[in-house]
Protein backbone atom coordinates (compact mmCIF):
# COMPACT_ATOMS: atom_id res chain seq x y z
CA UNK A 1 0.00 0.00 0.00
CA UNK A 2 2.64 2.50 0.98
CA UNK A 3 6.36 2.88 0.50
CA UNK A 4 8.91 2.64 3.30
CA UNK A 5 9.39 6.40 3.58
CA UNK A 6 5.61 6.94 3.96
CA UNK A 7 5.33 8.90 0.76
CA UNK A 8 2.33 7.98 -1.41
CA UNK A 9 2.04 8.14 -5.12
CA UNK A 10 -0.93 10.06 -6.51
CA UNK A 11 -2.54 6.87 -7.60
CA UNK A 12 -2.01 5.34 -4.12
CA UNK A 13 -3.60 8.34 -2.41
CA UNK A 14 -6.47 8.37 -4.85
CA UNK A 15 -7.12 4.71 -4.29
CA UNK A 16 -7.19 5.26 -0.52
CA UNK A 17 -9.65 8.15 -0.94
CA UNK A 18 -11.82 6.07 -3.26
CA UNK A 19 -11.91 3.22 -0.75
CA UNK A 20 -12.97 5.53 2.08
CA UNK A 21 -15.41 7.65 0.11
CA UNK A 22 -17.11 4.85 -1.70
CA UNK A 23 -17.32 2.89 1.52
CA UNK A 24 -18.83 5.80 3.41
CA UNK A 25 -21.49 6.67 0.74
CA UNK A 26 -22.60 3.44 -0.96
CA UNK A 27 -26.10 4.87 -1.68
CA UNK A 28 -27.16 8.42 -1.09
CA UNK A 29 -30.00 10.79 -2.06
CA UNK A 30 -29.01 14.31 -3.05
CA UNK A 31 -31.25 17.24 -3.83
CA UNK A 32 -29.96 20.05 -6.00
CA UNK A 33 -30.43 22.23 -9.01
CA UNK A 34 -29.23 20.80 -12.30
CA UNK A 35 -26.57 22.76 -14.17
CA UNK A 36 -23.94 22.16 -16.85
CA UNK A 37 -26.08 19.39 -18.32
CA UNK A 38 -24.32 17.58 -21.17
CA UNK A 39 -25.63 14.71 -23.27
CA UNK A 40 -22.71 13.60 -25.49
CA UNK A 41 -23.02 10.94 -28.17
CA UNK A 42 -21.89 8.21 -25.79
CA UNK A 43 -25.35 8.29 -24.23
CA UNK A 44 -24.00 9.00 -20.75
CA UNK A 45 -25.37 12.13 -19.13
CA UNK A 46 -23.13 14.53 -17.24
CA UNK A 47 -24.34 17.34 -15.02
CA UNK A 48 -23.79 19.13 -11.75
CA UNK A 49 -26.14 19.34 -8.82
CA UNK A 50 -25.71 22.57 -6.93
CA UNK A 51 -27.16 24.70 -4.26
CA UNK A 52 -26.11 28.12 -2.96
CA UNK A 53 -22.88 26.95 -1.39
CA UNK A 54 -21.67 23.86 -3.14
CA UNK A 55 -21.88 21.66 -6.15
CA UNK A 56 -21.23 18.05 -7.00
CA UNK A 57 -20.45 16.45 -10.33
CA UNK A 58 -22.84 13.73 -11.42
CA UNK A 59 -22.71 11.11 -14.10
CA UNK A 60 -25.67 9.06 -15.23
CA UNK A 61 -24.40 6.17 -17.30
CA UNK A 62 -26.52 4.92 -20.12
CA UNK A 63 -26.80 1.45 -18.56
CA UNK A 64 -28.38 3.05 -15.48
CA UNK A 65 -30.70 5.13 -17.60
CA UNK A 66 -32.26 1.97 -19.01
CA UNK A 67 -33.46 1.10 -15.57
CA UNK A 68 -35.74 4.11 -15.74
CA UNK A 69 -38.64 2.15 -17.11
CA UNK A 70 -41.49 4.58 -17.64
CA UNK A 71 -43.89 1.81 -18.58
CA UNK A 72 -44.12 0.85 -14.96
CA UNK A 73 -47.44 1.99 -13.48
CA UNK A 74 -45.97 2.75 -10.07
CA UNK A 75 -42.95 4.56 -8.79
CA UNK A 76 -40.34 2.11 -7.49
CA UNK A 77 -39.09 4.63 -4.97
CA UNK A 78 -42.24 6.20 -3.61
CA UNK A 79 -44.79 3.56 -4.48
CA UNK A 80 -46.96 6.22 -6.17
CA UNK A 81 -49.37 4.60 -8.61
CA UNK A 82 -49.92 6.17 -12.00
CA UNK A 83 -53.05 6.17 -14.10
CA UNK A 84 -51.28 6.61 -17.36
CA UNK A 85 -47.73 6.69 -18.56
CA UNK A 86 -45.20 7.89 -16.10
CA UNK A 87 -43.08 10.81 -17.25
CA UNK A 88 -39.49 9.89 -17.92
CA UNK A 89 -36.85 11.72 -15.87
CA UNK A 90 -34.75 11.61 -19.01
CA UNK A 91 -37.16 14.17 -20.42
CA UNK A 92 -37.58 16.23 -17.30
CA UNK A 93 -33.87 16.56 -16.59
CA UNK A 94 -33.03 20.12 -17.63
CA UNK A 95 -30.77 22.90 -16.48
CA UNK A 96 -32.34 24.91 -13.67
CA UNK A 97 -34.66 22.14 -12.54
CA UNK A 98 -34.33 20.91 -8.99
CA UNK A 99 -34.00 17.12 -8.99
CA UNK A 100 -33.60 14.31 -6.51
CA UNK A 101 -30.77 11.96 -7.50
CA UNK A 102 -29.86 8.67 -5.88
CA UNK A 103 -26.57 6.83 -6.35
CA UNK A 104 -23.13 6.17 -4.94
CA UNK A 105 -20.14 8.45 -4.49
CA UNK A 106 -17.14 7.45 -6.55
CA UNK A 107 -13.76 8.97 -7.23
CA UNK A 108 -12.76 9.68 -10.77
CA UNK A 109 -9.03 9.15 -10.62
CA UNK A 110 -8.30 10.62 -14.03
CA UNK A 111 -9.45 14.08 -12.88
CA UNK A 112 -8.94 13.67 -9.20
CA UNK A 113 -12.51 14.48 -8.41
CA UNK A 114 -15.33 12.78 -6.60
CA UNK A 115 -18.70 12.43 -8.24
CA UNK A 116 -22.15 10.99 -7.83
CA UNK A 117 -22.77 7.99 -10.02
CA UNK A 118 -26.49 8.40 -10.49
CA UNK A 119 -28.82 5.44 -10.47
CA UNK A 120 -32.23 7.04 -9.99
CA UNK A 121 -33.51 10.48 -10.86
CA UNK A 122 -36.77 12.14 -9.84
CA UNK A 123 -38.06 15.66 -10.01
CA UNK A 124 -38.00 17.21 -6.59
CA UNK A 125 -41.18 18.53 -5.06
CA UNK A 126 -43.33 17.62 -8.06
CA UNK A 127 -45.55 14.66 -8.30
CA UNK A 128 -45.76 12.66 -11.43
CA UNK A 129 -49.01 14.39 -12.41
CA UNK A 130 -47.41 17.80 -12.29
CA UNK A 131 -44.60 16.52 -14.46
CA UNK A 132 -47.04 14.96 -16.88
CA UNK A 133 -48.95 18.24 -16.94
CA UNK A 134 -45.79 20.16 -17.84
CA UNK A 135 -44.92 17.63 -20.48
CA UNK A 136 -48.32 17.74 -22.12
CA UNK A 137 -48.43 21.49 -21.84
CA UNK A 138 -45.21 21.71 -23.82
CA UNK A 139 -46.43 19.22 -26.36
CA UNK A 140 -49.85 20.85 -26.90
CA UNK A 141 -48.31 24.31 -27.00
CA UNK A 142 -46.05 23.07 -29.78
CA UNK A 143 -49.18 21.87 -31.62
CA UNK A 144 -50.65 25.35 -31.35
CA UNK A 145 -53.45 24.42 -28.94
CA UNK A 146 -52.97 27.55 -26.85
CA UNK A 147 -52.34 29.95 -29.70
CA UNK A 148 -54.11 33.27 -29.19
CA UNK A 149 -54.80 33.47 -32.92
CA UNK A 150 -57.30 30.62 -32.86
CA UNK A 151 -59.37 31.96 -29.97
CA UNK A 152 -62.87 32.81 -31.11
CA UNK A 153 -65.17 35.41 -29.61
CA UNK A 154 -68.12 34.12 -27.66
CA UNK A 155 -71.56 35.18 -28.91
CA UNK A 156 -72.98 38.02 -26.85
CA UNK A 157 -75.97 36.93 -24.78
CA UNK A 158 -75.85 33.39 -26.21
CA UNK A 159 -79.25 31.88 -26.83
CA UNK A 160 -78.30 28.22 -27.28
CA UNK A 161 -75.82 26.88 -24.79
CA UNK A 162 -74.53 23.35 -24.49
CA UNK A 163 -73.44 22.69 -20.92
CA UNK A 164 -71.00 19.87 -20.35
CA UNK A 165 -70.56 18.99 -16.71
CA UNK A 166 -71.89 16.73 -14.00
CA UNK A 167 -75.67 16.85 -13.57
CA UNK A 168 -75.17 17.33 -9.86
CA UNK A 169 -72.65 19.24 -7.84
CA UNK A 170 -71.50 22.74 -7.12
CA UNK A 171 -70.44 23.65 -10.64
CA UNK A 172 -73.83 23.39 -12.38
CA UNK A 173 -75.52 24.91 -9.34
CA UNK A 174 -73.20 27.93 -9.24
CA UNK A 175 -73.41 28.37 -12.99
CA UNK A 176 -77.20 28.27 -13.13
CA UNK A 177 -77.71 30.32 -9.98
CA UNK A 178 -75.61 33.19 -11.27
CA UNK A 179 -76.90 32.69 -14.80
CA UNK A 180 -80.46 33.21 -13.58
CA UNK A 181 -79.64 36.87 -12.89
CA UNK A 182 -78.20 37.41 -16.32
CA UNK A 183 -79.02 37.29 -20.01
CA UNK A 184 -82.38 37.70 -21.69
CA UNK A 185 -83.45 34.05 -21.70
CA UNK A 186 -81.37 31.19 -23.02
CA UNK A 187 -81.96 27.57 -23.91
CA UNK A 188 -79.42 25.54 -22.01
CA UNK A 189 -78.98 21.87 -22.82
CA UNK A 190 -77.01 19.85 -20.32
CA UNK A 191 -74.85 17.08 -21.69
CA UNK A 192 -74.06 15.17 -18.51
CA UNK A 193 -70.53 13.85 -18.16
CA UNK A 194 -68.44 12.52 -15.34
CA UNK A 195 -65.92 15.14 -14.37
CA UNK A 196 -63.71 12.99 -12.18
CA UNK A 197 -62.23 9.53 -12.40
CA UNK A 198 -60.98 7.26 -15.11
CA UNK A 199 -64.04 7.45 -17.35
CA UNK A 200 -64.40 11.23 -17.15
CA UNK A 201 -62.05 12.21 -19.98
CA UNK A 202 -63.73 9.97 -22.54
CA UNK A 203 -67.22 11.07 -21.42
CA UNK A 204 -66.26 14.71 -21.74
CA UNK A 205 -64.69 14.15 -25.16
CA UNK A 206 -67.76 12.20 -26.32
CA UNK A 207 -70.09 14.95 -25.11
CA UNK A 208 -67.98 17.55 -26.95
CA UNK A 209 -68.23 15.48 -30.09
CA UNK A 210 -72.00 15.05 -29.71
CA UNK A 211 -72.57 18.77 -29.27
CA UNK A 212 -70.53 19.45 -32.39
CA UNK A 213 -72.41 16.77 -34.35
CA UNK A 214 -75.76 18.26 -33.42
CA UNK A 215 -74.58 21.71 -34.46
CA UNK A 216 -77.29 23.37 -32.38
CA UNK A 217 -75.38 25.24 -29.72
CA UNK A 218 -73.77 28.64 -30.19
CA UNK A 219 -71.31 27.99 -27.41
CA UNK A 220 -70.12 25.06 -25.31
CA UNK A 221 -69.67 25.64 -21.59
CA UNK A 222 -67.33 23.14 -19.97
CA UNK A 223 -67.28 23.51 -16.19
CA UNK A 224 -66.26 21.71 -13.04
CA UNK A 225 -65.98 22.69 -9.39
CA UNK A 226 -62.72 22.93 -7.50
CA UNK A 227 -60.57 19.98 -6.50
CA UNK A 228 -57.06 18.66 -6.25
CA UNK A 229 -54.82 18.27 -9.26
CA UNK A 230 -55.82 14.62 -9.30
CA UNK A 231 -59.51 15.54 -9.22
CA UNK A 232 -59.09 17.92 -12.14
CA UNK A 233 -56.90 15.52 -14.03
CA UNK A 234 -59.45 14.51 -16.72
CA UNK A 235 -59.30 18.10 -17.95
CA UNK A 236 -55.58 17.67 -18.49
CA UNK A 237 -56.02 14.58 -20.60
CA UNK A 238 -55.02 15.00 -24.20
CA UNK A 239 -58.32 13.55 -25.42
CA UNK A 240 -60.23 16.37 -23.70
CA UNK A 241 -57.83 19.07 -24.83
CA UNK A 242 -58.04 17.71 -28.35
CA UNK A 243 -61.86 17.68 -28.28
CA UNK A 244 -61.79 21.32 -27.16
CA UNK A 245 -59.21 22.16 -29.80
CA UNK A 246 -61.22 20.56 -32.58
CA UNK A 247 -64.62 21.89 -31.56
CA UNK A 248 -66.22 23.95 -34.33
CA UNK A 249 -68.34 25.61 -31.66
CA UNK A 250 -66.54 28.10 -29.38
CA UNK A 251 -65.74 26.67 -25.96
CA UNK A 252 -65.92 28.52 -22.65
CA UNK A 253 -64.14 26.57 -19.91
CA UNK A 254 -64.42 27.23 -16.19
CA UNK A 255 -62.67 24.44 -14.32
CA UNK A 256 -61.79 24.43 -10.64
CA UNK A 257 -60.93 27.55 -8.66
CA UNK A 258 -59.10 30.67 -9.75
CA UNK A 259 -55.71 29.12 -9.11
CA UNK A 260 -56.37 26.01 -11.19
CA UNK A 261 -55.50 25.98 -14.83
CA UNK A 262 -56.06 22.84 -16.83
CA UNK A 263 -55.04 22.09 -20.37
CA UNK A 264 -58.72 22.19 -21.34
CA UNK A 265 -58.90 25.73 -19.88
CA UNK A 266 -55.84 26.76 -21.82
CA UNK A 267 -57.15 25.28 -25.06
CA UNK A 268 -60.63 26.79 -24.73
CA UNK A 269 -61.57 29.93 -26.65
CA UNK A 270 -62.17 31.66 -23.37
CA UNK A 271 -61.21 30.69 -19.85
CA UNK A 272 -63.35 31.47 -16.86
CA UNK A 273 -61.78 31.29 -13.41
CA UNK A 274 -64.77 29.42 -11.95
CA UNK A 275 -68.16 28.08 -13.11
CA UNK A 276 -69.79 31.26 -11.72
CA UNK A 277 -67.35 33.35 -13.69
CA UNK A 278 -68.32 31.37 -16.79
CA UNK A 279 -71.92 32.53 -16.32
CA UNK A 280 -70.66 36.11 -15.96
CA UNK A 281 -68.65 35.88 -19.14
CA UNK A 282 -71.51 34.27 -21.04
CA UNK A 283 -74.37 36.64 -20.25
CA UNK A 284 -74.51 40.36 -19.51
CA UNK A 285 -76.35 41.21 -16.28
CA UNK A 286 -80.07 41.65 -16.71
CA UNK A 287 -79.83 45.23 -15.42
CA UNK A 288 -77.66 46.03 -18.42
CA UNK A 289 -80.50 45.00 -20.73
CA UNK A 290 -82.96 46.97 -18.64
CA UNK A 291 -80.71 50.02 -18.85
CA UNK A 292 -80.29 49.63 -22.60
CA UNK A 293 -84.04 49.33 -22.89
CA UNK A 294 -84.63 52.42 -20.75
CA UNK A 295 -82.10 54.36 -22.80
CA UNK A 296 -83.78 53.33 -26.03
CA UNK A 297 -87.21 54.17 -24.58
CA UNK A 298 -86.03 57.63 -23.54
CA UNK A 299 -84.39 58.15 -26.89
CA UNK A 300 -87.66 57.24 -28.58
CA UNK A 301 -89.62 59.77 -26.50
CA UNK A 302 -87.02 62.49 -27.05
CA UNK A 303 -86.83 61.81 -30.76
CA UNK A 304 -90.60 62.01 -31.08
CA UNK A 305 -90.73 65.20 -29.00
CA UNK A 306 -88.01 66.82 -31.13
CA UNK A 307 -89.80 65.65 -34.22
CA UNK A 308 -93.06 67.24 -33.07
CA UNK A 309 -91.34 70.48 -32.10
CA UNK A 310 -89.70 70.63 -35.49
CA UNK A 311 -93.08 70.04 -37.15
CA UNK A 312 -94.65 72.79 -35.05
CA UNK A 313 -91.92 75.22 -36.09
CA UNK A 314 -92.51 74.30 -39.67
CA UNK A 315 -96.24 74.80 -39.22
CA UNK A 316 -95.69 78.25 -37.72
CA UNK A 317 -93.50 79.19 -40.63
CA UNK A 318 -96.15 78.05 -43.05
CA UNK A 319 -98.88 80.01 -41.23
CA UNK A 320 -96.69 83.07 -41.44
CA UNK A 321 -96.16 82.48 -45.13
CA UNK A 322 -99.86 81.93 -45.64
CA UNK A 323 -100.70 85.20 -43.92
CA UNK A 324 -98.29 86.99 -46.18
CA UNK A 325 -99.92 85.49 -49.21
CA UNK A 326 -103.57 86.09 -48.12
CA UNK A 327 -105.93 88.19 -50.46
CA UNK A 328 -106.34 90.87 -47.79
CA UNK A 329 -102.61 91.22 -47.62
CA UNK A 330 -102.45 91.26 -51.39
CA UNK A 331 -105.08 94.03 -51.53
CA UNK A 332 -103.18 96.02 -48.96
CA UNK A 333 -100.05 95.64 -51.00
CA UNK A 334 -101.88 96.79 -54.14
CA UNK A 335 -103.24 99.85 -52.31
CA UNK A 336 -99.80 100.64 -51.12
CA UNK A 337 -98.51 100.38 -54.63
CA UNK A 338 -101.28 102.61 -55.96
CA UNK A 339 -100.51 105.21 -53.32
CA UNK A 340 -96.90 105.15 -54.28
CA UNK A 341 -97.79 105.56 -57.92
CA UNK A 342 -100.14 108.48 -57.16
CA UNK A 343 -97.44 110.27 -55.32
CA UNK A 344 -95.10 109.70 -58.19
CA UNK A 345 -97.74 110.95 -60.58
CA UNK A 346 -98.31 114.15 -58.64
CA UNK A 347 -94.66 114.73 -58.49
CA UNK A 348 -94.25 113.94 -62.15
CA UNK A 349 -96.85 116.50 -63.52
CA UNK A 350 -95.06 119.81 -62.82
CA UNK A 351 -91.88 118.29 -64.00
CA UNK A 352 -93.62 117.23 -67.18
CA UNK A 353 -95.14 120.71 -67.71
CA UNK A 354 -91.85 122.44 -67.22
CA UNK A 355 -90.38 120.05 -69.63
CA UNK A 356 -93.04 120.74 -72.26
CA UNK A 357 -92.68 124.48 -71.75
CA UNK A 358 -88.98 124.20 -72.15
CA UNK A 359 -89.41 122.28 -75.33
CA UNK A 360 -92.06 124.77 -76.57
CA UNK A 361 -89.80 127.74 -75.94
CA UNK A 362 -87.05 126.03 -77.68
CA UNK A 363 -89.24 125.31 -80.67
CA UNK A 364 -90.55 128.86 -80.71
CA UNK A 365 -87.03 130.12 -80.85
CA UNK A 366 -86.26 127.72 -83.63
CA UNK A 367 -89.36 128.83 -85.46
CA UNK A 368 -88.41 132.44 -85.12
CA UNK A 369 -85.00 131.79 -86.48
CA UNK A 370 -86.44 129.84 -89.35
CA UNK A 371 -88.93 132.59 -90.30
CA UNK A 372 -86.29 135.23 -90.04
CA UNK A 373 -83.98 133.28 -92.28
CA UNK A 374 -86.78 132.56 -94.70
CA UNK A 375 -87.70 136.28 -94.87
CA UNK A 376 -84.12 137.21 -95.38
CA UNK A 377 -83.89 134.71 -98.17
CA UNK A 378 -87.05 136.11 -99.75
CA UNK A 379 -85.91 139.75 -99.45
CA UNK A 380 -82.73 138.79 -101.15
CA UNK A 381 -84.63 136.98 -103.88
CA UNK A 382 -86.98 139.97 -104.24
CA UNK A 383 -84.08 142.31 -104.58
CA UNK A 384 -82.52 140.10 -107.12
CA UNK A 385 -85.73 139.73 -109.07
CA UNK A 386 -86.36 143.47 -108.85
CA UNK A 387 -82.96 143.98 -110.28
CA UNK A 388 -83.65 141.48 -112.99
CA UNK A 389 -87.04 143.07 -113.57
CA UNK A 390 -85.43 146.42 -113.84
CA UNK A 391 -83.10 145.04 -116.40
CA UNK A 392 -86.05 143.58 -118.37
CA UNK A 393 -88.12 146.81 -118.38
CA UNK A 394 -88.68 147.83 -122.03
CA UNK A 395 -88.73 151.46 -120.98
CA UNK A 396 -85.39 151.15 -119.38
CA UNK A 397 -83.37 151.65 -122.60
CA UNK A 398 -85.43 154.78 -123.24
CA UNK A 399 -83.50 156.40 -120.43
CA UNK A 400 -80.32 155.76 -122.36
CA UNK A 401 -81.77 157.38 -125.49
CA UNK A 402 -83.31 154.41 -127.21
CA UNK A 403 -86.81 154.65 -128.71
CA UNK A 404 -89.67 152.18 -128.69
CA UNK A 405 -91.90 151.76 -131.77
CA UNK A 406 -95.53 150.90 -131.12
CA UNK A 407 -98.43 150.26 -133.38
CA UNK A 408 -101.53 152.30 -133.04
CA UNK A 409 -102.95 149.40 -131.15
CA UNK A 410 -100.10 149.70 -128.72
CA UNK A 411 -98.17 146.65 -129.74
CA UNK A 412 -94.43 146.77 -129.86
CA UNK A 413 -93.02 146.82 -133.38
CA UNK A 414 -90.29 144.30 -132.91
CA UNK A 415 -89.87 143.47 -136.64
CA UNK A 416 -90.16 145.26 -139.99
CA UNK A 417 -92.66 142.68 -140.96
CA UNK A 418 -95.16 144.17 -138.49
CA UNK A 419 -95.42 147.49 -140.41
CA UNK A 420 -96.09 148.65 -143.85
CA UNK A 421 -94.90 151.84 -145.58
CA UNK A 422 -97.34 154.63 -144.91
CA UNK A 423 -98.57 153.03 -141.63
CA UNK A 424 -98.98 155.30 -138.69
CA UNK A 425 -96.92 154.35 -135.69
CA UNK A 426 -96.02 155.81 -132.36
CA UNK A 427 -92.50 156.29 -131.20
CA UNK A 428 -92.01 156.44 -127.53
CA UNK A 429 -89.05 158.29 -126.12
CA UNK A 430 -87.78 158.91 -122.61
CA UNK A 431 -89.93 161.80 -121.96
CA UNK A 432 -93.00 161.22 -124.22
CA UNK A 433 -94.24 159.96 -127.55
CA UNK A 434 -94.57 161.12 -131.00
CA UNK A 435 -96.48 159.84 -133.97
CA UNK A 436 -94.78 159.06 -137.23
CA UNK A 437 -95.48 157.67 -140.67
CA UNK A 438 -93.42 154.72 -141.95
CA UNK A 439 -91.56 155.71 -145.07
CA UNK A 440 -89.79 152.80 -146.57
CA UNK A 441 -89.42 149.40 -145.14
CA UNK A 442 -86.35 147.44 -145.83
CA UNK A 443 -83.68 145.47 -144.10
CA UNK A 444 -80.35 147.02 -143.17
CA UNK B 1 -83.46 20.92 -31.67
CA UNK B 2 -85.90 23.72 -32.24
CA UNK B 3 -86.54 27.21 -30.99
CA UNK B 4 -84.01 29.11 -33.04
CA UNK B 5 -86.72 31.30 -34.61
CA UNK B 6 -88.13 33.00 -31.53
CA UNK B 7 -84.95 33.28 -29.57
CA UNK B 8 -83.76 36.55 -31.05
CA UNK B 9 -87.03 38.43 -30.59
CA UNK B 10 -85.62 40.51 -27.80
CA UNK B 11 -82.54 41.61 -29.75
CA UNK B 12 -84.57 42.04 -32.93
CA UNK B 13 -87.09 44.25 -31.19
CA UNK B 14 -84.28 46.19 -29.51
CA UNK B 15 -82.65 46.69 -32.89
CA UNK B 16 -85.99 47.76 -34.37
CA UNK B 17 -86.41 50.24 -31.53
CA UNK B 18 -82.97 51.70 -32.26
CA UNK B 19 -83.85 51.95 -35.96
CA UNK B 20 -87.08 53.76 -35.15
CA UNK B 21 -85.23 56.22 -32.90
CA UNK B 22 -82.72 56.86 -35.69
CA UNK B 23 -85.52 57.36 -38.22
CA UNK B 24 -87.29 59.82 -35.95
CA UNK B 25 -84.06 61.68 -35.31
CA UNK B 26 -83.47 61.99 -39.05
CA UNK B 27 -86.54 64.28 -39.08
CA UNK B 28 -87.57 63.89 -42.69
CA UNK B 29 -90.68 61.81 -42.10
CA UNK B 30 -94.30 62.78 -42.67
CA UNK B 31 -96.10 63.32 -39.38
CA UNK B 32 -98.43 60.35 -39.85
CA UNK B 33 -95.48 58.07 -40.56
CA UNK B 34 -93.56 59.31 -37.53
CA UNK B 35 -96.64 58.84 -35.33
CA UNK B 36 -97.04 55.27 -36.49
CA UNK B 37 -93.31 54.66 -35.98
CA UNK B 38 -93.53 56.10 -32.49
CA UNK B 39 -96.39 53.77 -31.67
CA UNK B 40 -94.43 50.84 -33.05
CA UNK B 41 -91.40 51.93 -30.99
CA UNK B 42 -93.50 52.05 -27.84
CA UNK B 43 -94.80 48.57 -28.61
CA UNK B 44 -91.21 47.33 -29.11
CA UNK B 45 -90.13 48.85 -25.79
CA UNK B 46 -93.14 47.33 -24.06
CA UNK B 47 -92.45 43.94 -25.61
CA UNK B 48 -88.78 44.02 -24.59
CA UNK B 49 -89.60 45.11 -21.06
CA UNK B 50 -92.11 42.32 -20.66
CA UNK B 51 -89.71 39.85 -22.19
CA UNK B 52 -86.94 40.93 -19.87
CA UNK B 53 -89.17 40.66 -16.81
CA UNK B 54 -90.17 37.16 -17.82
CA UNK B 55 -86.75 36.09 -19.02
CA UNK B 56 -85.79 32.67 -17.72
CA UNK B 57 -83.22 30.21 -18.91
CA UNK B 58 -84.83 27.04 -20.16
CA UNK B 59 -82.99 23.98 -18.97
CA UNK B 60 -83.01 20.63 -20.74
CA UNK B 61 -80.82 17.60 -20.62
CA UNK B 62 -79.54 15.22 -23.30
CA UNK B 63 -80.42 11.81 -21.97
CA UNK B 64 -80.66 8.47 -23.73
CA UNK B 65 -80.45 10.11 -27.11
CA UNK B 66 -83.18 12.69 -26.55
CA UNK B 67 -83.79 16.10 -25.06
CA UNK B 68 -85.72 16.09 -21.80
CA UNK B 69 -86.70 18.81 -19.37
CA UNK B 70 -84.27 19.13 -16.52
CA UNK B 71 -84.33 20.67 -13.08
CA UNK B 72 -81.57 20.78 -10.53
CA UNK B 73 -82.20 18.44 -7.68
CA UNK B 74 -82.35 20.32 -4.43
CA UNK B 75 -80.31 17.72 -2.57
CA UNK B 76 -77.67 17.67 -5.21
CA UNK B 77 -77.32 21.40 -4.86
CA UNK B 78 -77.29 21.28 -1.10
CA UNK B 79 -74.66 18.61 -0.82
CA UNK B 80 -72.75 20.30 -3.63
CA UNK B 81 -70.63 17.27 -4.29
CA UNK B 82 -69.21 16.21 -7.57
CA UNK B 83 -70.14 12.78 -8.71
CA UNK B 84 -67.07 10.62 -8.47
Amino acid sequence: MGTSDGILTVRELTEQLRARLEGAFPFVWVRGEVSNLMRPGSGHIYFCLKDQDAQIHCVWFSQQQRRTDNRRSFDILTGEVYDGLRPSPLDTLRNGVTMLCAGRISVYAGRGQYQLVVELVQAEGQGALALAFEERKRKLAALGYFSGGRKRLLPRDAKRVALITSASGAAIHDFLTLGAQRGSGTKICLFPALVQGAAAASEIATAMQRVNDQDWAQVIVLIRGGGSLEDLWPFNEESVAEAVFQSRIPVLAGIGHEVDTTLADMTADMRAATPSHAAQLLWPPREEFAQRLDDAHNALRNAMASHLIAREHLLQEQVKALRWLSPLRHFARLCERLERMSINLVRALPRRLADVQRRLAHQQASLRTCIFRSLERRVYTLDHLTLLLENGNPAAPLEKGYALALTVEGEIVSSISRVLPGQKIYVRLKDGRLSAIVGTVGAD
Amino acid sequence: MDGTKEENFFEEKMARLQDIVSALEADDLPLEKSMSLYKEGLACAHFCKERLEKARHELTVWQDGEIRPFALEKEAVDTAEECP
